[in-house]
């Protein structure tokens, strides 16, 4: 059980190390950008992925949209309708 | 608002979600994984072991006994209850991706660690209607084995969650579990600064 342990502790450290060396997709977005996709605010990773940020129909209290804000910027922002 | 509460508060989230609590000074496995990260140069040991709670999958590992308000303020564990129930929720949202993404990418954890950051910066909206440095909690990133394009994206997350919770709004599942909780124990948000900083 105690080696089990040990093992099991290793195990996130040796995926770590192996996913540095591992390929990854071709960038499609610059990196710290952000977009509406549906309600969800999308934001560009490091890697050039887009990553879902902020589903704006979960948000609560009352009823929020993905818009723009400063700089660019998109968040989840009340809905005025 | 006492240590009972808050005891209580983590108990709540851990059966709501089928999590277990682990002493962290306890447990081998984060034992071995302090000294890991030592050697890598990503996290001295002490300062993981004593002041990182960390969440593998349904295990919490807390470097504090829950509700001892002399180690952490009642302020600090709701935040740190919320952000830690938000890798838990990623987990059951994302089953093994999360897992799996977490560990072998950087891009991958700077997103998640910044969407649970956004917990920090609701449940610290709620207690006190105050808004934390971004900034700031970006750079916490530095500890997770995240580059510097890793914690601006962080940071760009946290500018924009801050827009809605800066308006009210909470977008975390965890942080409205925790607020809820905390609510019905009769603690009212935004009255709390004094009462939740407060250490025994």
């Amino acid at each position: 059980m105690r080696r089990l342990l040990i093992w099991l502790g290793m195990a996130p450290l040796l995926v770590l190390v192996n996913g540095c060396t591992m390929p990854s997709a071709s960038p499609v977005c610059e990196p710290t950008s952000s977009r509406c996709r549906g309600n969800a605010v999308e934001l560009c990773g490091s890697d050039g992925q887009w990553y879902e940020a902020h589903d704006c129909s979960e948000a609560t209290p009352g009823d929020w949209v993905c818009g723009v804000v400063d700089d660019g910027l998109h968040a989840c922002v009340r809905d005025e309708k | 608002m006492n240590d009972d509460t808050i005891r209580r508060m983590w108990d709540h989230m851990a059966e709501l979600h089928q999590a277990e609590l682990i002493h962290k000074p306890d447990a081998l496995e984060m034992k071995i994984i302090a000294k890991a990260l030592d050697r890598m140069g990503i996290v001295e040991h002490d300062a993981f072991m004593q002041s990182f709670a960390t969440t593998v999958g349904l295990r919490i590992y807390l470097p504090f006994e829950p509700g001892d308000l002399s180690a952490r303020c009642a302020l600090a564990q709701a935040k740190l209850c919320a952000h830690e129930f938000q890798h838990v929720v990623q987990l059951e949202e994302e089953g093994t991706d999360f897992m799996w993404g977490y560990l072998r990418s950087g891009a991958y954890r700077a997103i998640k660690e910044g969407l649970a950051y956004t917990c920090n910066l609701e449940v610290h909206h709620w207690a006190t209607g105050e808004l934390l440095d971004c900034e700031e909690l970006a750079q916490t990133l530095e500890h997770y084995a995240c580059t510097e394009g890793d914690i601006a994206v962080c940071r760009a997350i946290l500018r924009s969650a801050k827009v809605t919770v800066q308006d009210g709004g909470i977008l975390n599942r965890s942080s409205r579990e925790v607020i809820s909780f905390l609510e019905g124990e009769g603690v009212q948000g935004r009255q709390q600064k004094g009462q939740l900083d407060r250490r025994k």
